[in-house]
């Protein structure tokens, strides 16, 4: 079961963190940016597009032939999503996996500023290890 | 409703690593006399005590919610006593109390027991109604609203170290931040 | 919590050429010291209310059965004794146990029994907090130390002093209910062990000594650096300022023994540090 990416938004929209996993095809940076903005502007307009007012929580999961795509989004508004296979089935467990991993590796990594790009090698190694035992 | 967050709470701290408390005691005790020498105006400190707390409270936040697994509270009085049952209970292991409620249900005051900061601690009587030891609480706790988008206001208004027989934090409900809502919700 | 009687690996390597080695921890029965097992206590805490300047301690939550039963002055003796006569045959066997060894292997074992008699309903029981609550502050509270100094070197001396101040006082709470260590020997393995295990939860990898008043730590999952990365491409991976702090703390502990000390420390990779106390006479 393979995962092809992680992608981690803040509150406005911005991404702070992304990396790919396995063979997946690198681009460059500004697409990751562009990619980014672009999931939290459709995520705003799927939940305004609901017919029943303020019932929608936006996207969370989208399946194609080739990738499903599954988004949290945490009480303070920051968006966690990931890119797998069609077949993965865990994805809920993993976002809140990553989730967790966020709050100890990154916001009590006293060198993170708060909203700001995530550079903290013990997040990516940590992130690495819970991929792996997934797969 | 409180029921339901007492087990919670208990459930949540039996689930996250501890240590002994004597240590953050110590440690705070330590803080907050450095801070006195530093800055000589008792209302200086109490200031910054706020806003360290503030700040721990934006990064807190998430750890509550990634751990505890609590949903969006439907309502203010919802909030509080998620608050006093599974926040406090979840980090300084003790429990807290909602009370006195104004008509409009946007103020309330919370009864704190047991609080671990002021285990061992007694305030020479130059400060006593002037420093809010404990400060650093209302910091956290409007830190940690202000994520989840409700600016609120938190003041000591008893302290058992200035003689009260309670630790009373008023906690005020000034708005709810609607525009910085996520999408999604409510 | 990591048991403090589980006997880490020691090296007995030498620190500065010294021929003959020694385990330092663990060996249960190769010390000849009788300072742990004898229930003669000097009030540690007499300076603890100097070392307060406005804020002044009180006294413990935790009764401290060795302190009522031996013949000490300390003023903890004054407090009620909880519990009755099937406490005080309890504490006889505790005490026991402990003349019957010598040894600071032993100590540990003593302070879990203290803690077994902590967790029966007569007793407080020690009071404990989330982690991540202490360690949320504790990023804070160095942020605020860093801020509010001048410079680096500045910050690092308030560190330290505040450090002090802690070690100094949490060895008070901590041997309340063991004798004084007049050797310097067991003051030192009693900070491996039970104030480790107590701050950090475990206890102290390594230990070596050149038997000249020279001892090194090596702590090789330092709980405070646990949390700590940074960018990988980051010129500057200073983080000496989150471990400052315990080289205060060990200061002021080994202070409270009675020792003057200097403590230097080095991070290695992986969140290694090795603390090295250099005994001042």
């Amino acid at each position: 079961m393979t995962i092809n990416s992680i992608y981690i938004l803040n509150k406005a929209g911005t991404l702070i963190y992304q990396n790919d996993f396995g063979n997946t095809e690198k681009l460059s940076h500004n697409s990751y940016i562009r990619l980014g903005s672009t999931f939290h502007s459709l995520h705003a307009i799927a939940s305004n597009l609901s017919p029943v007012s303020g019932s929608s929580s936006g996207i969370e999961v989208i399946e194609t032939e080739a990738f499903k795509l599954q988004c949290f989004q945490t009480h303070t508004g920051i968006k966690f999503y990931v890119i797998a296979d069609p077949n993965h089935q865990q994805l809920e467990e993993l976002l809140h996996g990553v989730y967790e991993l966020y709050t100890d590796y990154v916001l009590k990594n006293p060198f993170y500023e708060i909203e700001m790009q995530i550079r903290c090698d013990l997040f990516d190694y940590k992130l690495l290890r819970l991929l792996g035992v997934r797969e | 409703m409180s029921k339901k967050y007492d087990k919670l709470g208990n459930d949540v701290f039996n689930k996250v690593e501890k240590i002994n408390s004597e240590l953050f005691t110590l440690t705070y005790g330590a803080l907050v006399t450095q801070l006195i020498k530093d800055y000589e105006d008792i209302e200086q400190v109490n200031i910054k005590l706020e806003q360290m707390g503030y700040n721990i409270g934006i990064r807190l936040i998430e750890e509550f919610l990634a751990k505890s697994g609590i949903g969006r509270c439907s309502d203010f009085i919802e909030t509080a006593e998620v608050i006093a049952k599974v926040g406090f209970k979840m980090f300084l292991g003790i429990n807290a109390h909602v009370g006195d409620w104004d008509a409009d249900r946007k103020e309330f005051h919370l009864t704190i027991e047991d609080n671990p900061l002021i285990d061992f601690v007694e305030l020479p009587e130059q400060y006593k109604h002037k420093l809010y030891y404990s400060n650093i609480l209302c910091g956290v706790i409007r830190g940690a609203l202000e994520m989840v988008q409700m600016k609120v206001k938190c003041t000591f208004v008893k302290c058992t170290l200035s003689d009260d027989t309670t630790s009373e934090i008023k906690v005020v409900l000034e708005e709810v931040l609607s525009d910085m809502i996520p999408v999604g919700y409510d | 919590m990591s048991d403090p009687l589980s006997n880490p690996t020691i090296n007995t390597t030498n620190v500065g050429g010294q021929t003959t080695t020694q385990n330092i921890i663990g060996g249960i029965g190769s010390g000849k010291s009788n300072s742990v097992g004898t229930p003669y206590t000097t009030p540690l805490q007499t300076s603890a209310h100097t070392a307060a300047n406005s804020l002044s301690a009180t006294n413990s939550p935790i009764p401290t059965h060795h302190m009522i039963n031996s013949n000490s002055s300390n003023n903890l003796s004054g407090m009620a004794t909880p519990g009755g006569p099937g406490l005080q045959q309890q504490q006889q066997q505790q005490q026991q146990s402990t003349i019957s060894s010598n040894n600071l292997g032993l100590l540990g074992q003593q302070s879990q029994q203290q803690q077994q008699t902590i967790l029966s309903p007569i007793t407080t029981q020690p009071k404990s907090i989330s982690a991540s609550c202490f360690e949320f502050f504790y990023i804070e509270m160095i942020d605020c130390i860093m801020k509010s100094s001048s410079d680096k070197q500045h910050a690092h001396k308030k560190l330290d002093k505040l450090g002090f101040k802690v070690g100094h006082r949490l060895v008070e709470r901590l041997s309340l209910d063991t004798a004084l260590f007049p050797e310097l020997l067991d003051s030192v393995k009693f900070i491996c062990k039970v104030f480790w295990a107590m701050v950090f939860k475990k206890t102290i990898d390594g230990l070596k000594t050149n038997h000249k008043g020279v001892f090194v730590l090596t702590d090789s999952k330092f709980q405070w650096l646990q949390h700590l990365s940074f960018d990988s491409s980051a010129s500057n991976k200073d983080c000496s300022e989150y471990v400052q702090f315990t080289a205060g703390l060990i200061k002021g502990a080994m202070s409270n023994f009675g020792f003057k000390c200097i403590v230097t420390f080095d991070i290695q990779q992986v969140s290694t540090c090795v603390f090295t106390i250099k005994i001042e006479s």
